[in-house]
């Protein structure tokens, strides 16, 4: 779909761009690149003959068809991002755009805070279609993707650099073409948005950090407090929780720095402070894992008195 | 990526006894803990090792 919508983007757009005219004329470059194209080329890259390449080694020969492909994908690259990031007034089909991109964001990125954001960002940009407000497509969202393509193909192009420098025998032109398509994917938005998508995954896998404790005698001792607390936390309503939480976040700063370390682990968004679900699911963490020293445990009991008063 | 994070409790012996572990760790199977596994390895002490959803990136 989003294949079928970039030729849209690209075409029928505004003379003004951000990019200065191409010192090269570029269809005449790509012409004369044609022979390096084609199909063949893997079969004239295999014979052993070198006179069926000009004269050329089969090293000499690959490294010939990984260069001309790589300038063709460069040209076809800079002239799609020239026209994908230096027009101003094609606000439907980018903002159909970036609700494809947010939607697909979304359906495959684990977070749900991550979705909700991403959720929310999409409807601003379905309702922000009428009022021309391009904002989030080409201020947020395309400079994000574009800075992925540009280092995503820098990557690619390590590699094929890399392998350039060893014989044909261990880099192959076959293997230097896959790394080519690769290097081709790498330039487009659906590869930018893979890549954006596996980054918003491997943070998500970056929560699963330890939060470590050692505990002692006070603790131990201290297991019927915490025990009647939690069941006392349990049996708050999901409102009642959000006010108790209310009441006790006030104290949060006065606790360890581990359990602070926890609270924070536990709620990264901090969504128990609008969320009565959130609101009791890290209230039980707290008081099964945090010490009540006496002062907490006076500001347990009236938190918890308050709210269930009130509510 | 259901997200997750460890809380890793270390109880030296003593005072702590593998009953009092046992109940500690029935305190946050009780607070919604996803798994937690006691560590008795060494005679010194017990590792407690828990683990819990991250509020909000599970779908709760």
């Amino acid at each position: 779909v989003i294949g079928s919508l970039l030729p849209a983007l690209v075409g029928g757009c505004a003379a003004f761009t951000g990019y200065p005219s191409n010192y090269q004329n570029t269809a005449a470059v790509i012409s004369a690149d044609e022979p390096y194209l084609n199909a063949g080329v893997r079969t004239i890259g295999d014979n052993p003959d070198d006179t069926a390449r000009n004269g050329f080694t089969r090293q000499q020969y690959r490294d010939a068809v990984v260069f001309r492909r790589l300038e063709v994908i460069d040209l076809n690259y800079y002239d799609f991002e020239s026209k994908l990031t230096g027009q101003y007034n094609a606000l439907d089909v980018g903002a159909d755009l970036v609700v494809l991109i947010l939607n697909g964001l979304g359906a495959t990125t684990g977070a749900a805070a991550t979705k909700a954001a991403l959720a929310a960002a999409s409807a601003g940009v379905v309702g922000a279609k009428n009022v021309v407000n391009t904002d989030l497509f080409y201020q947020k969202t395309l400079p994000a993707l574009v800075a992925q393509m540009r280092a995503s193909r820098l990557t690619v192009l390590a590699t094929i650099v890399k392998g350039l420098q060893t014989p044909v025998s261990s880099y192959t032109l076959n293997e230097a073409l896959l790394d080519v398509s690769n290097y081709y994917v790498a330039g487009t938005l659906p590869g930018a948005i893979a890549q954006v998508t596996t980054q918003a995954g491997a943070q998500a896998a970056k929560a699963s950090a330890d939060v470590a404790f050692t505990r002692d005698s006070v603790f131990l001792q201290s297991i019927g407090q915490r025990t009647s607390l939690e069941t006392q936390v349990s049996n708050l309503t999901n409102a009642q929780a959000l006010s108790v939480y209310k009441a006790m976040q006030q104290y949060v700063s006065t606790r360890s720095a581990t359990v602070q370390t926890l609270l924070k682990t536990a709620d990264p968004n901090n969504l128990a402070a609008t969320n009565g679900a959130s609101a009791k699911s890290l209230l039980k963490y707290w008081v099964a894992l945090d010490t009540p020293d006496s002062t907490l445990a006076s500001h347990w009991a009236t938190a918890i008195k308050a709210a269930t008063a009130a509510n | 990526m259901p997200a997750t994070f460890n809380t890793v409790e270390t109880f030296p012996v003593p005072p702590a006894t593998l009953a009092t572990v046992q109940q500690e760790q029935a305190l946050r199977v009780k607070a919604g803990c996803i798994s937690s596994t006691i560590d008795q390895t060494d005679p010194k002490k017990f590792v407690l090792t828990t683990t819990w959803n991250v509020i909000g990136e599970n779908g709760d």
